[in-house]
């Protein structure tokens, strides 16, 4: 009898120690188990960031702005890690007016302005522009705009911005082209193609060729081989070559203008992470290869425009004149993405023909001179001289 | 029948019930675990750190999208898959561009109180919430130029008797630098197991750099300040309420105070920025016995939070001293304690924070802090950006001198005068 009351005891002893058991196992196989689930998700690429994305959509107790600025502001973020200015999200408002810029379209009159020997600002109208139909004629003197003055203080910047407005309003510019008086002439605005290049011989030294490129777009080839193809014409014997506040642009032009003045050698290296550096060089035949030349430089030089001045420095081509430049040489390409936006990535660095990086470094003038104050530009005065002392 | 026959049915029958017995409470034993778990309510046992993962060679195949959401995502993926592809730079993990994702949709938010932080960080979060620590026994920050700042050393510390002071800035942890790190990434390297010794590189005005050799050891969070003074007022000053332990700090202070049969008492809750919210809830019901000391209201709910009769600190007459630097967590026990009646308010009106996080840790162990409720006092006032404004109030003087403080004497006057 009590070795029977002995089995029972032992057996439910028994049966206790086994429940315990196993609920222990139960309970630790479920801790395991959920470990590695957790370990599993977080090691999907983004896995805790969709675990955070619902807990908002669930919890948050404010307004949620919409899945699209959240996943926008997590690109952005995202992109940040890189460090790097030039690659950059945009998102689709803002890629239009992008667009536009890299056509070179706004609403003008399509005039180019400059300070004649008298500090008069004269105008070049543009081939078949609003101001040309109007009846604009190259060295009138330029008096006022809609009213507004302009003096021997005003900058070509300050009347640029005048000018330029929304496409179909009128701006009247007050002209002086002597022996006549002073008139007014009336002009429609225009969505207008601008120039890249402008160019004409020194009032002061006609033997002198100025060319200005502003920007490198897809017209700048062409556009560069007009300009040396006139100015030689006109009898120009050497040329300043004008790249200050010349934010870049294309990088095919770029490579055309420097072309157009070396004969051979290499004109860029660019060299991207993944495939192998791409060498760019220059054709035999360009028409300027041999006329004397000094380029004009400054802080705003930046990108395609230290390309140009880069190559033409390290073939000892021409002396850079004026400030550092800039230091942006890196290419970036533009991807348009499915949902309208478009993505800016940095997938190269520019090295010059000698292999100096552009990219936060910039070019440094041969010969240095400072902006000056007034209204003289003493940079393109120090190009002048240099080029009058090589005869 | 065969007595074999029945006791191999027997046998049968009953192994049959003891299994599944078992399977039974395996099951239970797995079904507690899950529903622990899931609630959060169980320390996780996730890795705390993932291992970096490099970024892989071929660009990453994006997740099919299996709903809206993810389907506007999937434009990321894109930027990334480009990035991947083209990017002239060196790319960063995957794990960082996860936490800087976060970041951004956490900043998309236009939320301050809604963050979120990395494992690292979380981890030290963590450990300070429990109350007890394993390091040298300093409060440091980052100043302007990004070097860790000894901000103060605690009395009887492994770092005051290595002679750390105030002031003080730690360039190098055991040969490590620290300068450019965050914060948390420093602190990470300052702590460690008790017993263990760290050696800091120290710079000191006036002094070259020079290194000191610190022992760690297991030290509590300062949470509480407390002290009998001579006029026959207790005094109880409390920096936060981030740690778990912070309102059993309170009791236990106060339980020392009255033993002393004190005339009154003062909870100093200036500078105090906030913490838990069940921690202010005990706070506020050490001294009231009954009734309602705050509501919570999230999207579709609320949650009426009671005291409970039966704690020390409901009958001693009571000041609170608070100022712009009470936040959150301490303006819900000043505003449940003047709605009440319970004590008078004396200082400068209070920072007006009346939301409240909930703390999510995520698969990795990194921590989302989300702004999902308000909360209202026991009136029903709402003090988010407002503030409470005290019965009594007596602004900080502009050019107070060391140890003057009219705040405190205004506070005694009041518990000695009854005005």
């Amino acid at each position: 009898m009590s070795s029977k009351k002995q089995r029972i005891v032992i057996f439910f002893c028994g049966l206790l120690i086994c429940s315990v058991l196993a609920f222990a196992a139960g309970f630790a196989t479920c801790l395991l188990w959920d470990r590695q689930q957790r370990a599993r998700r977080a090691r999907q690429p983004l896995g805790v960031f969709w675990q955070a994305w619902n807990l908002i959509e669930t919890n948050y107790y404010g307004e949620i702005p919409s899945a699209r600025a959240r996943t926008y502001s997590a690109i952005r973020s995202a992109l940040a890690l890189l460090n790097d200015p030039y690659t950059i999200f945009v998102e689709p408002q803002t890629r239009e007016l992008e667009r536009d810029q890299m056509r070179g379209a706004f609403g003008d009159v399509g005039i180019a302005l400059q300070r004649d020997a008298q500090n008069h600002m004269v105008i070049v109208p543009y081939p078949d522009s609003p101001a040309q139909r109007a009846g604009a004629r190259e060295g009138d003197i330029l008096l006022a705009v809609d009213a507004q003055r302009v003096t021997t203080e005003t900058t070509i910047e300050q009347v640029q911005a005048w000018l330029h407005g929304e496409v179909g309003t009128v701006v009247t510019l007050t002209l002086s082209r002597p022996p006549t008086p002073p008139f007014d002439l009336p002009i429609v605005r225009e969505e207008i193609q601008v120039p890249s290049v402008t160019w004409y011989a020194l009032d002061r030294f006609p033997e002198i060729g100025y060319i200005h490129i502003t920007g490198f777009t897809e017209r700048t080839s062409v556009e560069i081989l007009t300009a040396t193809h006139e100015l030689r014409t006109a009898g120009v014997i050497s040329i300043v070559l004008d790249l200050r506040d010349n934010y870049g642009g294309l990088i095919d032009p770029a490579v055309a203008v420097a072309d157009e003045f070396l004969d051979s050698g290499i004109v860029l290296i660019q060299q991207s992470r993944n495939t192998q550096e791409r060498v760019f060089q220059a054709q035999s035949g360009g028409t300027a290869t041999d006329i004397p030349l000094a380029v004009l430089v400054n802080g705003g030089t930046a990108s395609a425009a230290e390309i140009v001045a880069g190559a033409l420095q390290d073939h000892h081509r021409a002396p850079l004149v004026g400030e550092p430049t800039f230091g942006k040489g890196s290419v970036q390409l533009i991807y348009e993405l499915s949902d309208g936006s478009s993505l800016h990535v940095t997938s190269a660095i520019w090295l010059t023909p000698n292999r100096r990086q552009i990219q936060g470094h910039g070019l440094a003038p041969d010969i240095y001179v400072p902006r000056g104050d007034g209204p003289l530009d003493n940079q393109l005065e120090r190009a002048v001289e240099y080029l009058r002392s090589l005869r | 029948m065969n007595s074999d026959l029945r006791d191999a049915i027997k046998f049968i029958l009953i192994s049959t019930v003891l299994l599944t017995l078992l399977v039974i409470t395996f099951l239970a034993g797995f079904g507690l675990a899950y529903l622990l778990a899931g609630s959060g309510r169980l320390p996780t046992w996730s890795p705390t750190v993932l291992p970096t993962v490099a970024p892989p060679e071929t660009p990453l195949s994006p997740p099919t999208p299996t709903n809206e959401d993810e389907q506007t995502f999937q434009v990321f993926w894109e930027v990334w898959g480009l990035i991947q592809q083209n990017y002239y730079g060196e790319l960063p993990s995957m794990q960082e561009v996860t936490y800087a994702a976060i970041q951004g949709m956490m900043s998309a938010l236009g939320d301050e109180y809604s963050a979120f932080f990395e494992p690292q960080a979380a981890a030290i979060m963590r450990e300070d919430a429990t109350g007890e620590f394993e390091g040298i026994g300093a409060f440091v920050d980052l100043d302007e130029e990004g070097k860790v700042l000894v901000v103060e050393v605690f009395e009887n510390s492994p770092a005051e008797e290595a002679g750390l002071q105030a002031q003080d800035r730690i360039l190098e942890v055991d040969g490590v630098s620290v300068v450019g790190l965050t914060l948390y990434e420093a602190i990470h390297l300052i702590r460690g197991p008790a017993g263990s010794q760290v050696t800091l590189l120290i710079e000191r005005e006036g002094f070259e750099p020079f290194e000191v050799t610190v022992t760690r050891a297991r030290l509590e969070v300062p949470v509480t300040e407390s002290e009998m003074r001579d006029d026959g007022i207790g005094y109880i000053r409390l920096y936060d309420f981030s740690t778990a332990t912070a309102s059993s700090r309170v009791e236990s202070d106060l339980e020392e105070l009255l033993s002393h049969n004190p005339r009154g008492l003062i909870l100093d809750l200036r500078g105090n920025p906030g913490g838990m919210l069940d921690q202010a809830i005990n706070v506020a019901d050490l001294f009231i016995s009954d009734g309602t000391v705050a509501v919570e209201r999230w999207k579709g709910g609320e949650e009426v939070f009671k005291a409970h009769p039966g704690d020390i600190g409901e009958e001693i007459p009571l000041v609170v001293l608070v100022d712009g630097g009470s936040a959150s967590a301490s303006e819900i026990v000043a505003g449940a304690l003047q709605d009440r009646g319970r004590a008078i308010l004396i200082g400068e009106t209070t920072f007006g924070k009346g939301v409240v996080q909930r703390v999510f840790t995520l698969d990795d162990g990194s921590e989302l802090w989300i702004t999902a409720a308000r909360w209202f006092t026991p009136n029903n006032r709402a003090i988010h950006k407002v503030g409470l404004t005290p019965d009594i109030v007596v602004p900080w003087p502009e050019d107070a001198e060391e140890g003057v403080d009219p705040q405190l004497d205004r506070a005694v006057e009041y518990l000695l005068t009854g005005e």
